[in-house]
């Protein structure tokens, strides 16, 4: 969504199950246009394509942005020395999280309210025990109204998401091709 | 209390509106994200980490204050992502930009149980400091010499050096970094200089904003901005060009159409200019005042005249005055012809009144986002919306985030981390109002076509 229309968009599945339904799934939704599938191990392959990807390889000419997604610190840890070791910089590590907000309307009672309704309760159990003694059914009193204000409010539930994965985000370099002629050119200065 | 007059602070009288930005100075027909080109804006990331925005213009030099000075010449159509090191006052040379270095195991037995706090420790004073910077010291050996007159540096254990090095690197290093503007590196420098200009919109809130409303190519989006235009230019980084034309004759909605509503007379998307659009891109915003979007306002009709007739001045006044009433005319037009593929709204006005004017020219069943730092204020709106059964499914969600800072053995949370981001309403309009009828059988929906306007 967010490169098109002129962007393109290579992905790599190492299971061949997965790969395939993906690719039927793009095509379903007309986006074969936008998206390359192929099914390789890139571990062991290598991406096969050179310089027309922004964001995954190397030894790149322009300067790019890679994003890894791992569930694990341990993952982090290594990810970060190994993006560290071939000259990526800008490591940044980051959790994200979606935080519900449960919104309720609340009846909101007053301490008054609360003194009513124990009075309330005596009350049944002072008639309760009077008809006992009676045997006949006293005249119900009037229930007192209550009718407090309602009020708005916003609650976080009770069990939410924990983790998802840990996002490394860090930026690669374009080849320091020109380093000898911006040194020449300030020894011309000079 | 009173409403926020919008500012223009970052620029000068000028009359606001009549800074289209079209303007001959800035436009460009193509841009190059790769090199750095003249007359374009460029973040300089400065060793302190604190960021300076320059509009490089070429045969100038740029000062970046206790860091040096540096020609522009020297790094116009060099490409992003090289550092440079100012030496000999005002010379640069490109030096490569390191992540961090590592730092061996410590077994040296260093500790900090007989460390002392005392000033005295470090021999060189800061006017020591400062004539080493006059005699055209380089930084590195600036930060040599500090680390050699520290009495007791060899106390410090590995991890501490380090951090002490870093620091110190921050302070004297003459090192600069130009960074091409993003949505993200615009974010940052705005965040960090003013976050209630952009109303302490944090990163992920925006992004969730762009995808939540499903901003792509081809569409047509309605946006309420009160963020100085942050919001606004995400969803033109999505959008891309398009090939609208004016007067209204030829339409394609090529690559898609903003259309942005504003507080005050003139706009103050102050941010969309940093991110050098082409002149494509900035074509597809268009821009409505909250007072001209409503049709029995701003009807007065443009005071056409013989234009063989004026002189060369008033022509020029004449003609530009003509192209922005037009540009109104346009807007307004595009506006009332609705179908809004959706509505995003980052504002200090009451959401349920902005809902009640500008939802008539959403489609059905589009996306409809309001970003709020307050959350009473979208709670108050959740339930306006769950009454009028037009909107489905109201949510109200936050987005919690937190940075780490990854080194060997040193891997923890930062110390310091955002208290919040801004909360957002997200839902779906439905053009029918939905009553539900419960029964004992369950229940069913119940359809009254409101009135489409």
């Amino acid at each position: 969504r967010t490169i098109a229309p002129n962007g393109h968009l290579y992905t790599f599945e190492y299971h061949e199950e997965r790969a395939k339904a993906a690719k039927q799934d793009f095509e379903k939704h007309g986006l074969s246009d936008l998206i390359t599938t192929e099914c390789r191990d890139v571990y062991k392959d290598g991406f096969g394509i050179t310089d027309l990807v922004h964001a995954a390889a190397f030894k790149q000419k322009r300067i790019g942005k890679i994003c890894c997604f791992s569930p694990c610190i341990e993952q982090v840890q290594r990810a970060c020395a190994s993006l560290n070791e071939h000259g990526f910089v800008e490591i940044k590590m980051f959790e994200c999280l979606i935080r519900n907000q449960e919104v309720h309307t609340i009846p909101i009672y007053t301490v008054k309210d609360a003194v009513s309704k124990i009075k309330v309760q005596q009350d049944k159990k002072r008639k309760r025990n009077e008809e006992e003694a009676s045997n006949s059914k006293a005249v119900k009193s009037p229930k007192i109204k209550q009718d407090p204000p309602n009020l708005y409010v916003a609650k976080t539930p009770t069990e939410a998401k924990g983790h998802t994965s840990y996002l490394t985000f860090a930026t690669f370099l374009p080849v320091l091709d020109d380093e000898i002629e911006i040194i020449d050119k300030a020894n011309e200065l000079n | 209390m009173s409403l926020e007059q919008s500012s223009n602070s970052s620029f000068d009288s000028q009359n606001f509106d009549e800074i289209d930005f079209n303007n001959e100075s800035f436009e460009q027909e193509h841009t190059d994200t790769l090199r750095i080109m003249d007359n374009q804006y460029v973040f300089i990331v400065l060793p302190s980490s604190n960021i300076k925005v320059v509009k490089l213009q070429k045969d100038t030099t740029v000062s970046l204050g206790k860091f040096g000075t540096f020609h522009t010449n020297d790094i116009i159509g060099k490409p992003f992502g090289h550092s440079y090191e100012i030496y000999d006052r005002d010379k640069i040379k490109v030096i490569r930009n390191v992540a961090f270095y590592e730092v061996d195991l410590d077994d040296s037995g260093a500790n900090n149980q007989k460390t002392v706090d005392d000033p005295s420790k470090q021999k060189l004073s800061y006017q020591d400091i400062e004539q080493l910077k006059k005699d055209g010291m380089e930084g590195q050996d600036i930060i040599k010499k500090v680390i050699e007159s520290h009495s007791s540096f060899d106390k410090k254990t590995e991890y501490s050096k380090a951090k002490y090095i870093k620091r110190k690197e921050a302070k004297f290093s003459r090192v600069f970094t130009p960074v091409r503007p993003t949505l993200y590196s615009v974010w940052e420098y705005f965040f960090a200089k003013n976050p209630s200009k952009i109303r302490d919109m944090r990163i992920d809130t925006l992004s969730q904003m762009l995808t939540l409303s499903n901003v792509r190519a081809y569409a047509k989006l309605l946006v309420v901005d009160d963020t100085q235009g942050l919001l606004i230019t995400g969803v033109m980084e999505r959008l891309g060009d398009t090939q609208f034309l004016f007067q209204l004759q030829i339409q394609h909605l090529g690559y898609g159409i903003v259309l942005g509503v504003h507080d005050g007379e003139h706009h103050n998307y102050d941010i969309v200019r940093y991110m050098n659009f082409t002149k494509k891109v900035n074509n597809s915003l268009m821009v409505l005042s909250w007072q001209q979007i409503f049709k029995e306002e701003c009807q007065a009709p443009f005071n056409y005249q013989d234009e063989s007739k004026l002189s060369q001045k008033d022509l020029k006044f004449y003609l530009r005055k003509k192209a922005n009433y037009e540009k109104v005319q346009e807007a307004r037009k595009i506006l009332w012809q609705g179908g809004f593929d959706g509505l995003l709204v980052a504002s200090q006005y009451q959401p349920e009144s902005i809902l009640d004017t500008l939802v008539p020219y959403l489609a059905g069943s589009r996306p409809i986002i309001i970003y709020h730092i307050n959350r009473e204020v979208l709670v108050n709106t959740c339930v306006h919306m769950r009454i009028s059964g037009k909107f489905l499914y109201p949510q109200i969600t936050e987005s919690w985030l937190r940075q780490y800072q990854v080194l060997p053995g040193r891997t923890h949370p930062s110390m310091s981390t955002s208290g919040g981001g801004g909360y957002l309403l997200q839902t779906i309009y439905t053009s029918t109002v939905l009553r539900f009828r419960v029964s004992i059988a369950g229940v069913k929906a119940v359809m009254y076509t409101a009135p489409i306007r």
